[in-house]
């Protein structure tokens, strides 16, 4: 009985989210990024990416010492570990997507269905390792 | 910021205990600005320490069909102006946004209609079209309080009566929140800079505007009056002695044993734990320490409860996990050289800790306003009553004071041992018809005269603990 009442992690509702990562650059080299809360932390505008909480990875049991960390842009599920109070959210998975683009850019030309995943896009401007991985390659660390 | 209060009970000009002048009471409407007092057959505005708004009703019977005439529709203003009769300086006098009419009734005749409109002040029909979502890195939780209330609210600075500072810095984001839910999710962490322990600050709106302070200074307020219970009739030759004398009262929560300890009154416990660097802290409260804290603030010198001993040794405040909680925090994660250097690398000096854009963020602080916060707010209502006196205009809640009780043993007529002594005013209601009163809840967190405890060597007391007869 003592356990219901507010203040205990795990039996005050489990708050999950979706996001966009908006930096993934964690000083401390665990795989932090800065998440775009849908509905919670707004836009841009009224909280900017530097004041963003760091969202913690959940890394997969059978390989925690090996991690990647999401691209820029890539949606987020995760939860919070506050609950409502939302300050502490832990990530959990990245939702893979596809990507409207405008039909004229020429990424879009070169796809035959007129969509590219945004995954392409980041390894267009600076390299996308999970890809690299996922063929076959070595990573260079 | 103008922190009038307490004000000194005035009773010079008083005619008469329960009388009173009401110099306005105008509804605003777009079509005009119409005066309302001789439709006026009950008035009734109330406040709360635990509600963020005043509120209130306003009854009018009327016969001039004021409904389609000043086209009410739940977009007008109410200003109203009152105040027992003959106390210049004590007026309550507030602009308030009516938001409601409750049910129409037809009176004697078919022209005169009976109905009430509620108001509310302005600030809460605004809590509730808007939402704040915004960050404040580094900053003490009074300045953010103060920001939502300038910057998101539109508060004109008049009406922001008192904000009492707060200790530490903190980086919130409030993740799309009405803008008193994220006040109060704020007060939750915050810690009083001015005195006290603990985590018990409010946010509330009283006669003067709204205030955010701690129980605990408010309970430091000098005792407006002692208010006594002596039925008897009005003597006019005394009239200081009518206005102060209660007319009824009503003793709503005593005791309650079973929910203090369910509520973490007596004793609670906090698993804190830090998923960065894997740590557990454990914190316990104790009320028995917490009530020797030199300083701690209570109304009264003694504690609720006294020192019985079940069968298991323990006293209330030492069973800790009658209320058990866990949490996610992050205490002391300076601590770790590793994140300290890694912080001190992103702020780019190798002295300074940046909290604010780099590594980790401040402290919240969890070990304390966790336990105290759940014991210090049970504890602040642990005694009830709700009393009702002459009106006077002058009391809103937060205000501290005495009540003497008469025992109700017929052979004594001394103040009640237990359930006089000091009290917070949590609610108020100021109540005009054919007369003027003012209810008052009164709540308070300890008692004057210390209760005796059972002689744990005793054999009946010792048998009575394990449940036996012997």
């Amino acid at each position: 009985m003592s356990k219901v009442v507010n203040n205990f992690a795990g039996l005050n509702g489990f708050i999950w989210w979706v996001g966009a990562v908006e930096d993934f650059s964690d000083p401390l080299g665990i795989g932090r990024c800065k998440v775009r809360i849908f509905g919670w932390y707004g836009e841009q505008g009224d909280i900017p990416t530097s004041d963003l909480p760091w969202a913690h990875p959940m890394l997969p049991i059978n390989n925690s010492a090996c991690f990647d960390t999401p691209r820029i842009g890539d949606w987020v599920v995760g939860f919070f570990m506050d609950s409502e109070s939302g300050q502490f959210p832990i990530m959990m998975g990245v939702l893979p997507g596809i990507v409207v683009t405008d039909p004229a850019s020429p990424m879009a030309q070169d796809s035959p269905t007129g969509f590219v995943n945004s995954s392409a896009e980041i390894d267009a401007s600076g390299g996308n390792q999970s890809a690299n991985l996922a063929a076959g390659e070595e990573s260079g660390t | 910021m103008a922190a009038t209060f307490p004000g000194t009970p005035v009773t010079s000009g008083l005619r008469y205990p329960q009388d009173y002048s009401i110099t306005n009471l105008t509804l605003l409407t777009p079509t005009n600005t119409w005066d309302v007092k001789n439709a006026m057959v009950e008035l009734s505005y109330h406040e709360d320490l635990f509600n963020n708004t005043a509120s209130g009703y306003l009854m009018l019977t009327e016969s001039t069909n004021y409904v389609e005439l000043m086209q009410l529709n739940g977009n007008e203003f109410l200003r109203m102006t009152f105040s027992t009769t003959g106390q210049p300086g004590t007026e309550i006098d507030k602009l308030f946004r009516v938001y409601k009419m409750g049910p129409r009734r037809q009176e004697n005749n078919m022209y005169t209609m009976s109905y009430a409109l509620y108001f509310c002040s302005e600030e809460m029909m605004l809590n509730e079209q808007y939402k704040v979502c915004k960050s404040y890195p580094n900053q003490e939780i009074y300045k953010n309080i103060v920001d939502i209330l300038q910057n998101e609210m539109l508060v004109d600075p008049s009406k922001i009566n008192y904000i009492e500072k707060t200790y530490g810095s903190y980086d919130f984001v409030i993740p799309t929140l009405k803008p008193f839910d994220a006040i109060n999710f704020m007060s939750v962490y915050a810690r009083t800079a001015s005195g006290g322990v603990g985590s018990d600050m409010i946010f509330y709106e009283d006669k003067y505007g709204f205030n955010f302070r701690s129980l605990q200074s408010l309970m430091t307020n000098p005792i407006y009056h002692k208010y006594t219970y002596n039925p008897k009739n009005t003597d006019p030759s005394n009239l200081n002695s009518d206005q102060f004398n209660i007319l009824t009262y009503e003793i709503l929560n005593s005791y309650d044993t079973l929910a203090g300890v369910n509520s973490g009154i007596f004793a609670n416990q906090l698993i804190s734990a830090d998923i960065l660097t894997r740590t557990r802290t454990v914190t316990n409260f104790d009320y028995g320490s917490y009530q020797k804290n030199p300083a701690s603030v209570q109304l009264n010198p003694f504690t609720i409860t006294n020192q019985y001993t079940n069968r298991k040794g323990d006293q209330l405040n030492q069973s800790k996990q009658a209320v058990l909680k866990l949490i996610f925090s992050n205490y002391d994660e300076t601590s770790s050289p590793y994140i300290k250097e890694a912080s001190s690398a992103t702020a780019g000096n190798s002295t300074v800790v940046d909290t604010n854009h780099g590594a980790i963020a401040h402290n919240i602080y969890a070990e304390t306003y966790v336990p105290y916060r759940t014991a210090q707010l049970a504890l602040a209502n642990y005694t009830r009553i709700k009393v009702s006196i002459p009106g006077d205009s002058n009391l809103t809640v937060g205000a501290t004071v005495n009540f003497a009780l008469t025992s109700t043993n017929p052979l004594s007529h001394t103040p009640d041992a237990f359930y006089s002594g000091n009290y917070l005013v949590t609610a108020v209601r100021h109540l005009i018809n054919d007369r003027y009163i003012t209810i008052l809840e009164l709540c308070k967190d300890s008692v004057p005269t210390p209760y005796s405890s059972p002689d744990s060597t005793s054999t009946i007391w010792q048998n009575s603990a394990k449940g036996i007869f012997k």
